[in-house]
């Protein structure tokens, strides 16, 4: 009963238009990565860690427009 | 031999997308909506390579592997995050274009931002910056198509006849098919573009003796290649992430594609996959520079926008080596024939249809004859280029940047067209004003205090006229 209440919050919280507003902002900050400017180290002997993060970000993004579009829905506000 | 072999492919693939434009035509309703936007009918996948591939020029295959060479992974972060948060631009953008456009038949961006506004002297500005921004744009393709043949077949095919050749070619298939058969060809130019990039790195690691050890080369050269300290700025890592968001729908190419799909899900997904392929395609082209540098030091900053084909050269075989710098071509021709359709769409439907009687406007074999002339006004600039094309080329992206909040605005909001008009003015003026070096930037590109300040004169002219209408002080002042 918890888990569907909490479930429904969500959902409610994701039909929200600041919401959504304040992720793709966070998006966009986590982008940033100013904190770990002299950061050099490399994964695997080649790709650096750096580099990793963007495209991890990139992925999140994606995966962000997914769930924004089946949440959200899309609609005009 | 090698110039047979790359006159060989090049005739392949030319044959095929002379095919689809051949079929795009005999489909065609001749009409309008047709020529220009596919009758609005063009499905998920269509969409998403037509986006994808339209805005994938010749410098994303040619160009990022040479600057990944002199500036190394930070080239990525640079160009990547950016142009995937640009993503978000085909909801808050592409949306609201489609559903104008679906509802009431706007074929080009000027024509959605005049008739919105119920400005013609808008619509006519906002035409005028996007085909100053882009024309040169447009004059380069035939010109780095010239290059391209040129270097493929080893200065066999002069550099201007390539550029005649390609010019005409891509004539006969944006004449026949239009928008249709442009996204049809988006889809097999994007697919090349993908698998070349990744078979050319998969061939150059396997020669340099695997991924790692092609960077330990590359490292040891220079360690700075995969450090952002001391390339790249903090400001202007943010500048770039902003800047790509904001120019890259302003593109008429790109925005002219938000009225194309039959339905919205169609950009919703393609928004959805649009950063997943672009974290993975951006990716390829600065692993072979930042290789290159490992493999083949020392070379000067225009020698180095050559690594891509000079490392084909040496770790491919001919056939391969042509047959991937051929997805160059398509990168090249996937942008070119997409801005010649809609820059024709602009002239006619935004100058010229206005001006002329009722009777005499036919905007479909107009946008034909448009598409001809622009053609041919790109292969006269290419013949002899004039210095000022290259420095209008510089500050395109922001200068198209400059209509993002005026755009914004006018899907959004109720704005008064004279505050659109000075928020584009103020960011021209400031745009020229930063040409010549007079303001500080603060460590960022010019394009982010110009948009923050023309967004601001956008704001305050708006409310100061509503204020003034108000109180009934601006009866006889309207743009």
């Amino acid at each position: 009963m918890t888990g569907c209440r909490s479930g429904w919050k969500l959902r409610s919280i994701g039909k929200k238009k600041e919401f959504w507003i304040l992720v793709f902002s966070l998006m966009f900050f986590l982008s940033m990565d100013f904190w770990n400017w002299g950061s050099d180290k490399l994964l695997a002997g080649f790709l650096p860690i750096w580099v990793l993060r963007i495209i991890v970000i990139q992925w999140i993004l994606s995966l962000l427009f997914l769930s924004f579009y089946k949440i959200y829905g899309g609609e005009d506000t | 031999m090698t110039a047979i072999i790359v006159l060989l492919l090049i005739t392949v693939y030319l044959t095929i997308t002379l095919i689809l434009g051949i079929y795009g035509y005999k489909v065609s309703k001749k009409t309008v909506q047709d020529y220009f936007l596919a009758d609005r009918k063009l499905g998920t996948i269509v969409v998403f390579f037509t986006l994808a591939a339209t805005n994938f020029s010749a410098f994303t295959f040619l160009g990022f592997a040479g600057s990944a060479y002199r500036m190394g992974y930070s080239f990525y972060g640079l160009m990547a995050f950016g142009t995937s948060f640009m993503a978000i631009s085909f909801y808050v953008i592409g949306r609201k274009v489609w559903r104008l456009g679906k509802k009431k038949g706007y074929v080009t961006p000027p024509e959605l931002i005049g008739k919105e506004t119920g400005s013609y002297t808008l619509r006519l500005l906002f035409m005028a910056v996007m085909v100053v921004f882009t024309l040169p744009y447009l004059a380069i393709q035939p010109m780095s198509a010239g290059y391209v043949i040129s270097s493929l077949t080893g200065g066999e095919v002069p550099y201007f006849y390539g550029a005649v050749f390609l010019t005409a070619f891509i004539i006969l298939y944006v004449f026949l098919g239009g928008m249709r058969t442009i996204a049809w060809t988006d889809v097999l130019q994007g697919l090349m573009i993908m698998a070349l990039l990744f078979i050319g790195l998969v061939v150059i690691v396997s020669n340099l003796g695997g991924i790692s050890s092609a960077h330990t080369q590359a490292y040891a050269v220079e360690p700075g290649l995969f450090q952002r300290q001391g390339t790249v700025t903090v400001q202007i890592w943010f500048s770039y992430a902003v800047l790509w968001s904001l120019c890259d729908p302003m593109f008429p190419q790109l925005f002219q594609r938000f009225f194309v799909p039959k339905s919205e899900k169609s950009l919703k997904r393609a928004s959805v996959v649009y950063p997943l392929m672009i974290s993975l395609l951006f990716l390829l082209p600065v692993i072979i520079g930042v290789i290159g540098r490992g493999a083949i030091p020392g070379l000067g900053v225009q020698e180095a926008d050559s690594i891509l084909p000079m490392m084909l050269d040496r770790y491919a075989p001919v056939w391969l080596a042509a047959l991937i710098m051929s997805g160059g071509f398509a990168a090249f021709m996937s942008t070119a024939d997409s801005q010649l359709l809609s820059m024709s769409s602009m002239f006619t439907r935004d100058l010229i249809h206005p001006i002329l009687p009722e009777k005499k406007a036919d905007d479909y074999k107009l946008g034909h004859l448009m598409v001809v002339i622009l053609a041919l006004v790109g292969l006269a600039f290419a013949y002899d280029p004039p210095a000022s094309i290259f420095t209008i080329v510089t500050w395109a992206f922001t200068g198209l940047a400059i209509l993002y909040p005026v755009t914004f605005s006018v899907l959004y909001f109720d704005v008064e067209p004279l505050a659109c008009i000075s928020s584009i003015s103020t960011g021209l003026l400031l745009l020229a004003l930063y040409h010549l070096q007079i303001p500080p930037t603060f460590g960022f590109l010019p394009a982010m205090p110009i948009v923050a300040a023309s967004s601001f004169v956008l704001f305050i002219t708006d409310r100061t006229m509503i204020f003034l209408k108000d109180r009934d002080l601006l009866n006889s002042f309207s743009a």
